[in-house]
């Protein structure tokens, strides 16, 4: 098992930074994700520890080891690129195969293996298909198969995910992580899903324009994000807009919030934010709880299936709400809106100061 | 009404090419075939067994020029694949004009580089010598060459090798088993161009050969200009069916090579197809 340190790792294409001065450990045998929109250095960031991208500044430890001087080719760092890259000139055995006659394994061995690593990843049948004659999930797998076999310290998962249909996302998913729990590989997966890197991963690090803003378990990023722009990739989020705020309360739009637990971190220039699954819908005049809800009025109602996607006007703002499965309410209906304090998100964003009656932004 | 038109464009562009070569093909094997007579006195072979006779000039230039043209295919080969992938793939200074200036031997008239490299030549003292015609044959190749090579490095990009070597493949493992495999369509249809061009050069051949390094097309020209048809003919066909060979041979041995790289897979297992 192998650990990977980067540390202040700069990038600079065509004058522009594309990764800002990187820190990042991942501990052995653990697999991490990189998270962020697209272009936002994070495939760069997988080349670079990979050698194939040379950084301008910052250093690179595998294993504690610098590899700054190490070519691609020795680092056993093995990328697994979204384009699948199988080499089109040699059948699928043959591209499984390619890591160990680079390493002149003998040809015996190299059989054996191959047709191990076939079984192991569910392709016996195919073994002496061209990678024309294969689909694009089996691609993946021959992939990850030659990139598996030759054993490397290092597996860099370049957005795996992100051109199989929904079905076979979750069965390579489930497939990744097996692999990944059975071999315990080193494993950095990038990727612009977030479920690829909540499902998966045991660390996540949000990356925005080439920085890492925040690196953590994906408890931790979902339930207290750094920022707004954390947060907003995780999902919808209402930013609950503030009325006042006095020594030990919070007075919001929303109801007002004593200063404990989460809500304690709550200083000037903090936001408070609210996931629509943490907010409450009940029937107006409803009065079996002691805690009075804020009326409302649902403005808007989209049903998905698993769960009920609703838009409820709050003193002329909108706040998101969702329920699971079939919600009963309707365009129009009156309800009140309950917000448990411990469901509220503290975030101390560097944006500016959060003045009454800012609207949530609509994506 | 358009069909009909296209129909007629294509048998007349098939007959220019077809008749030409049925005229040389007829003239090769006549006794005579005096002007005004549409047919010809009789049939027979003196112009191929002049040829092929033991101890004949056009033998030993056959062999020269097979030797001068694959030599000079392997070099321009050598010169035009990495530019190639240099001007397709990478950035660099100046990369837009020298995609223009590699162009040169197709702008300016062989006749001005021969002369210009001829002087050169001569310090040297590589005229008069089979090196010195090789080298000057590579001229002509290089834009083919380089033209070829770089909308196929445009199109198959640094993806591949990239993948190669995070397998653990050295630079030139990478150029072994991955770039030359990909760009073997490539090398065939350059590879075929250089070579005509070099086994069908007459000018440079003449200008740095100096007449003592005799190829086919030396031997050749003169029976065309002094009006022996027969013989013109004879050797044009031979001429012909050798070139068509030498491809023939080096298209099959490159699609040899192409498929020992598939790997073992393609050998050991059996290619059945699998329902799934």
């Amino acid at each position: 098992m192998t650990e990977v340190k980067l540390q202040n790792i700069s990038k600079i294409y065509n004058g522009e930074e594309t990764v800002k001065n990187l820190n990042l450990k991942v501990n052995k045998g653990e697999m991490i994700s990189l998270l962020g929109p697209s272009g936002s250095g994070k495939t760069t960031t997988l080349k670079i520890i990979a050698g194939l991208v040379e950084a301008e500044k910052g250093r690179i430890f595998i294993d504690g080891k610098s590899v700054d001087h190490v070519p691609t080719q020795k680092r056993g760092a093995v990328i697994v690129f979204q384009d699948h890259r199988l080499f089109p000139h040699m059948t699928v055995g043959g591209n499984i195969e390619f890591g160990l006659r680079m390493q002149r394994v003998p040809k015996e061995i190299r059989r054996k293996k191959v047709q191990e690593m076939l079984k192991f990843v569910g392709l016996e049948a195919h073994g002496g298909k061209f990678p024309g004659e294969i689909s694009g999930g089996q691609k993946q797998r021959v992939a990850i198969a030659r990139g598996l076999i030759v054993s490397p310290k290092v597996l860099l998962l370049d957005e795996p995910f992100s051109s199989l249909d929904q079905r076979l996302k979750e069965e390579m998913r489930s497939f990744i992580v097996d692999i990944q729990r059975t071999l315990k590989i080193t494993t950095i997966l990038v990727s612009h899903d977030k479920e690829d890197a909540l499902v998966t991963s045991s660390k996540i690090g949000v990356m925005f324009d080439g920085e890492l803003i925040q690196y953590g378990t994906p408890e931790e990023l979902y339930e207290s994000p750094k920022s707004l722009e954390v947060a907003r990739f995780f999902g919808e989020i209402n930013e609950v807009p503030l009325i006042k705020t006095e020594e030990d309360v919070i007075h919001t739009v929303l109801g007002a919030f004593r200063k404990k637990g989460t809500l304690q971190g709550f200083e000037k220039g903090s936001k408070l934010l609210l996931r629509p699954e943490a907010v409450t819908l009940s029937k107006e005049g409803n009065d079996y709880s002691s805690d009075p809800g804020i009326p409302g009025k649902i403005t808007n109602r989209i049903y998905a299936g698993e769960k009920t996607y609703y838009e409820v006007e709050v003193e002329g703002l909108r706040i998101k709400a969702s329920v699971l499965g079939r919600g009963i309410w309707q365009v129009e209906d009156s309800v009140e809106i309950r917000t448990l304090e411990a469901s509220l998100i503290v975030c101390r964003g560097k944006e500016a100061d959060n003045t009454m009656g800012a609207h949530n932004e609509k994506e | 009404m358009k069909r009909g038109l296209s129909r007629i464009l294509l048998i007349t562009l098939s007959l220019s090419f077809i008749l030409p070569m049925m005229m040389v093909l007829i003239w090769s094997a006549t006794v005579s075939w005096p002007f005004p007579e549409i047919f010809p006195r009789g049939f027979g072979l003196r112009g191929f067994q002049e040829i092929f006779r033991p101890g004949s000039p056009a033998l030993y230039s056959l062999l020269t020029s097979i030797r001068i043209s694959i030599i000079a295919t392997l070099l321009t080969l050598g010169i035009t694949l990495p530019g190639g992938k240099a001007l397709g793939i990478y950035e660099f200074p100046g990369k837009s004009f020298i995609k223009i200036f590699v162009l040169a031997p197709l702008i300016i008239s062989p006749v001005a580089i021969g002369m210009g490299v001829h002087g050169t030549f001569i310090r040297m003292g590589l005229t008069n010598t089979e090196l010195g015609v090789v080298l000057i044959h590579i001229v002509p190749g290089i834009p083919y060459g380089i033209r070829i090579f770089t909308n196929i490095f445009e199109l198959v990009g640094e993806d591949l090798e990239e993948q190669g070597k995070v397998l653990g493949a050295g630079s030139v493992q990478t150029f072994m088993h991955i770039t030359l495999p990909t760009v073997i369509p490539g090398i065939i249809s350059a590879g075929s161009m250089i070579f005509i061009i070099s086994f069908s050069q007459y000018f440079l051949t003449f200008l740095i050969g100096g007449g003592s390094v005799q190829t086919f097309p030396l031997l050749m020209v003169p029976y065309i200009q002094s009006g022996d048809r027969l013989m013109a003919a004879s050797y044009s066909v031979v001429f012909i069916i050798v070139a068509l060979m030498v491809l023939l041979a080096i298209e099959k041995t490159l699609r040899l090579y192409y498929r020992k790289q598939s790997g073992i897979a393609g050998v050991f297992y059996s290619r059945k197809k699998v329902r799934s």
